[in-house]
């Protein structure tokens, strides 16, 4: 190689910040929609505690399905639901249950992550987000059926921000619709969970 | 050869460029106060042990006054237990406060959290992963953020204090990552208050 193609390579490569290299999460600001405030709530939920929860079989981002009834009498199911993908609140929840895995682990709970959005979606903005630990489900087709099963689809056609913890007899027993323009406390969910032990 | 050269330098320029991205969780409304600007007297909300409240010169219960911190200096870094830089950023976060203390610092310089948008069972969730070593307080209705200029995360403030004209001064700011612990000490040494 020409000396000087030699030198132009190696100095760019000691020129490049140590971070090129380094696993890059959190959707950079131009990239995320910015929604504004909505409506806090714009459903009617059908379902309440006590009550046992709609089954479903939903495509995942991995390519496969996840169901209610293959965890029944093996582990507590949470579903969260999320109004959209690439939206600010939504991009800056599931990152941070990233960090509680063992906890959920803990009150051998699956947690489920859903939007109506569908699979080729999903599958950009987690992997823009860096990846999450739980499996990502869609809603999508028909559209919404489980949201409005549980009755917590919009009349825009998103899913209410919405946590719902689901016993292993597969028994709703703990929900949060909760206002679309912010992030459900994380506190009140695991303290359900761990109380179903 | 020079077209080569061209297209060599392009190639490895290109991914430096998308790899430059800033290291934060970026507010679209963010407003961060200026250097020079007076920090407002933040009312600091929590649940901390009362060792840890003695090391900022604070006993007693929540709110705990901002200008209540027995402090030449304090570093504020809003962080949020849901921001994934905030995450990666908690070892060097415990590395500069070790640092602090290793050169003789921590009688003049403190270093306080504020979990922005976080409960205080959030902040603690991230206490606890990444065994926090400095007081974190909590935010969970943005009140201090709305205060401080609804900055991104994490965020870093150096502030002066001056309690002779009752004030703290904005003397240093940085929106995400720091670059390396050591470099980032000797800014927040180079501002402070002597």
């Amino acid at each position: 190689m020409n000396q000087t193609v030699r030198f132009c390579l190696i100095s760019l490569l000691l020129m490049m910040p140590a971070h090129v290299f380094a696993q890059g999460p959190s959707i950079p600001k131009e990239r995320i929609f910015q929604v504004g405030t909505l409506k806090a709530l714009d459903s009617t939920l059908k379902v309440k505690v006590g009550d046992p929860a709609p089954d479903f079989s939903l495509p995942t981002v991995d390519g496969k399905h996840i169901s209610l009834s293959q965890f029944r009498g093996k582990k507590n199911v949470v579903l969260s639901f999320v109004p959209a993908a690439w939206t600010p609140v939504c991009s800056g929840q599931w990152p941070g249950y990233n960090i509680v895995q063992d906890m959920f682990e803990q009150a051998e709970t699956q947690l489920i992550g859903v939007t109506v959005d569908n699979v080729p979606t999903l599958h950009a903005w987690i992997q823009e987000m860096g990846g999450v630990w739980f499996p990502v489900a869609s809603d999508f087709y028909p559209h919404g059926k489980l949201a409005g099963a549980l009755g917590i689809l919009r009349s825009t056609g998103e899913a209410e921000r919405s946590l719902f913890l689901i016993d292993k007899q597969g028994i709703i027993r703990y929900i949060d619709v909760h206002d679309i323009n912010s992030r459900p406390d994380l506190g009140p969910l695991i303290k359900a969970m761990q109380a179903l032990k | 050869m020079r077209t080569a050269i061209f297209w060599l330098c392009l190639l490895i320029l290109l991914p430096t460029g998308t790899a430059l991205a800033l290291e934060a969780s970026e507010s679209p409304n963010a407003h961060p106060l200026p250097v020079g600007s007076t920090m407002p007297d933040l009312q600091l909300m929590g649940k901390i042990s009362p060792e840890l409240l003695a090391t900022l010169g604070l006993q007693g219960n929540e709110p705990y006054p901002l200008s209540n911190i027995k402090a030449k200096t304090i570093i504020l870094v809003a962080f949020s237990m849901y921001c994934p830089h905030c995450q990666r950023e908690a070892p060097a976060l415990n590395e500069l406060s070790a640092l602090i203390k290793t050169k003789g610092l921590d009688k003049d310089i403190k270093m306080i959290g504020v979990g922005i948008g976080n409960s205080d069972f959030e902040v603690n969730v991230f206490r606890e992963k990444y065994a926090v070593t400095y007081p974190l307080f909590s935010d969970p209705d943005f009140v201090t953020n709305k205060a401080i200029g609804e900055v991104g995360t994490p965020y870093f403030y150096v502030l002066n204090m001056d309690p002779k004209n009752k004030e703290i001064k904005v003397a240093h700011t940085l929106l995400g990552r720091m670059e390396s612990v050591e470099g980032y000490l000797d800014q927040v040494v180079k501002v402070s208050a002597k």
